[in-house]
């Protein structure tokens, strides 16, 4: 990479450092023991004081046409700001797992499509608010429709 | 809020070391070790010996004592109520320890590499803050590494609320003093 | 509150910790009071002061520590029992205190016939067909393949060892890192919360792995940190073999299993690399030989992920052991 490319990396970062927003990585991500056996993991970027962040997660899914959502715990790691989610939605049907941040005023969202082996970065989206109903809608039907 | 806190996940290890099962000690161990060190190490001057030393009584007291926690109370305000007691009872054992008069501070202003000079920053800090008398050197470590609320330090030091924050008032205005040679770089450092 | 000095209050006025009308009172007060503002600045020169204090790691030994001295405790504590009991039977007493000495628990074993636990010196060994399980301890589960044949070399609750000798096992640990291992003769798998296969013959060739967590593979001071999805080939005499994820490109894969072999394909490894084979290249910076290469690995590496805030080049060039770590867990963000 020149340095010109790194030089752009670089304050691409530290202005997306500005905005409040969520990170996903599979479980190891934490470093945490306890936390090995999670769907997938993930922090706060952008959050002056990640202990005091907000968090809700919910699976949301489509089971035999029926759009069904199942309240799920987040697991905090034993860094402030990191959490895990556990698989604890049907296995059938289409299901993406909505997070809902809050960090003092700011507020972050993403709808998480979640694999076999962890969370598809590719397939989910990160929004700088809470999805809506009609967001979710949408990105269930994409994921069916893969 | 759906969210297991790191209470809720100590419960679980607290259970496990009530049953004497050593793994529930590891887990508590792995999650508390660091901050209890760290306490003790700056308490005791940066003596790593005895701050090993602490850190391993603390844990031998905590399962030899876990029956005695009562679960209606915070499980890390009986944790660093063990600690404040260790450091104190060993503090008294120990030879007289320094005093802020007695501390020689160096100016960094000179020192040529950045690197090198925030180490003797620190170290100048680390001299401070044992020189602090223990009351409040205690309240300050805890609030530091633990960042326990003033009602959690009040609960480890068996004071009042208002006696807490009298001592970190007092304790920051001594350290303030103390620091006098560099408090340049702490007016600078925003 | 116009009137009276905040000095005592200033620490919590500073931290946020006064109640909203308390806050405001503290407000009011300072905005009139010279000798409180000229305290208020005190504390805030001490706050930031304490911030320099940095969180320091608890040595390895305190909890080794720990463990002998709960290990000489239980070890007092069966032995007043026993001593009890010798004032009325002391011959037999003495022999069952003789027996109960002996270091270590038993672990149960499922799907030998002749074998229901095994205790530290036993072997273990699955014929052509069999299957078997062993409970170690209260911290998982071990699972032997046909033709595996092992022996428990600890087990104590803060040491549980095994030592491979040949075939395959799969297993899946709950405990904290650093309580269960297992020997080969190319080294040991440390569990650090896992769940994993570990494959090896008697000079120790196999491979390592990972379903679940983080293990380290160690020998001779040499370490390979295998994460969840990845894996690293194990040979007799050598350093452990830089971990890979399952899904590398074959091509990558290949010129991996020629770098471990004779130091060669790097030109190869670098160019086939993807963003999450940062893992791969992460292990390559420190088993490069040469300053020239430890430089390509570094500059293929930070065109996928940016240096953490306080890891410079310089650190990592210099193989500044706590800047390599911050660098790897921010990585571990991107896999």
């Amino acid at each position: 990479m020149s340095k010109f490319a790194l030089l752009v990396f670089v304050i691409s970062v530290a202005a997306r450092g500005e905005t409040f927003s969520l990170q996903i990585a599979s479980a190891v991500a934490s470093q945490s023991f306890r936390l090995k056996s999670s769907a997938f993991v993930f922090r706060s970027v952008g959050c002056a004081d990640p202990a005091k962040m907000d968090v809700v997660a919910k699976a949301e899914g489509r089971v035999n046409g029926q759009r069904r959502t199942v309240p799920l715990k987040t697991v905090n790691a034993q860094v402030p700001g990191v959490f895990g989610v556990y698989r604890e939605w049907p296995s059938d049907g289409v299901w993406i797992v909505n997070l809902a941040a809050k960090c003092a005023d700011a507020s972050a969202g993403a709808l998480v499509a979640v694999g076999e082996h962890g969370p598809n970065r590719e397939a989910s989206k990160f929004l700088p608010r809470v999805a809506s109903e009609a967001e979710i809608d949408a990105a269930l039907r994409e994921l069916g429709a893969k | 809020m759906p969210t297991l806190n790191r209470r809720e996940t100590d419960d679980e290890f607290i259970a496990a070391c009530r049953r004497g099962d050593r793994a529930g000690l590891a887990a508590l161990y792995q999650a508390h070790k660091d901050k209890v060190y760290s306490i003790a190490l700056h308490f005791f001057h940066g003596d790593a010996a005895l701050a090993a030393d602490i850190t391993q009584q603390v844990f031998l007291k905590l399962i030899t004592g876990i029956g005695q926690f009562r679960g209606d109370a915070v499980f890390t305000t009986w944790l660093y109520r063990l600690v404040a007691n260790t450091c104190i009872d060993a503090s008294r054992r120990r030879k007289p320890e320094v005093s802020v008069a007695d501390l020689h501070l160096a100016s960094t202003a000179s020192s040529p590499a950045a690197e090198w000079e925030r180490k003797r920053l620190t170290e100048t800090v680390q001299a401070a803050v044992a020189a602090l008398p223990e009351p409040f050197r205690l309240a300050v470590l805890l609030r530091h590494f633990e960042e326990l609320s003033y009602e959690e330090i009040a609960a480890a030091l068996e004071c009042s609320t208002g006696t807490v924050a009298s001592r970190l008032s007092r304790a920051h205005r001594m350290l303030a003093e103390a620091l006098a040679p560099v408090r340049s770089w702490f007016e600078t450092k925003e | 509150m116009e009137n009276t000095h905040i000095s005592e209050l200033l620490a919590a006025y500073a931290e946020g910790e006064l109640a909203a009308p308390e806050h405001a009172l503290a407000d009011a007060h300072l905005a009139v009071c010279a000798e409180c503002r000229a305290g208020l600045e005190d504390v805030s020169i001490g706050l930031r002061a304490v911030a320099e204090l940095p969180l320091t790691t608890a040595p390895d030994a305190v909890w080794n520590a720990i463990g002998r001295e709960l290990d000489r405790r239980a070890d007092r504590r069966r032995a007043a029992r026993w001593l009890a009991a010798a004032a009325a039977l002391l011959i037999v007493a003495t022999a069952v205190w003789y027996v109960r000495r002996t270091p270590g628990e038993r672990w149960e074993v499922e799907g030998i016939a002749s074998l229901h636990s095994v205790g530290v010196g036993d072997w273990i060994e699955t014929g052509p067909m069999a299957e078997a399980k062993i409970k170690v301890g209260s911290i998982g589960t071990v699972d032997m393949t046909p033709h595996t044949r092992l022996r428990v070399i600890t087990a104590k609750p803060l040491e549980h060892r095994l030592s491979l000798v040949s075939g395959r096992i799969h297993a899946r640990i709950t405990a904290p890192p650093r309580l269960f291992f297992v020997d080969t003769a190319a080294g040991a798998a440390v569990d650090l919360g896992c769940e994993y296969d570990l494959v090896c013959d008697r000079e120790g060739n196999g491979y390592l792995r990972v379903m679940q967590g983080w293990v380290s593979y160690e020998w001779q001071g040499k370490e390979s940190l295998v994460p969840a999805g990845a894996s690293c080939r194990t040979r007799a005499g050598h350093a452990p073999g830089t971990p890979f994820f399952d899904d590398a490109p074959a091509g990558f894969s290949e010129a991996l299993a020629r770098f471990d072999g004779d130091g060669s394909a790097l030109p190869a490894l670098l160019a086939t690399a993807r963003q999450r084979d940062t893992l791969t290249l992460w292990h390559l910076l420190t088993r490069v030989t040469t300053e020239a290469d430890r430089l390509r690995v570094f500059e293929r590496m930070v065109s996928f992920a940016p240096l953490p805030p306080g890891v410079s080049r310089d650190h990592v060039l210099s193989l500044d052991r706590a800047a390599l770590r911050q660098w790897r867990e921010e990585l571990a963000w991107t896999w």
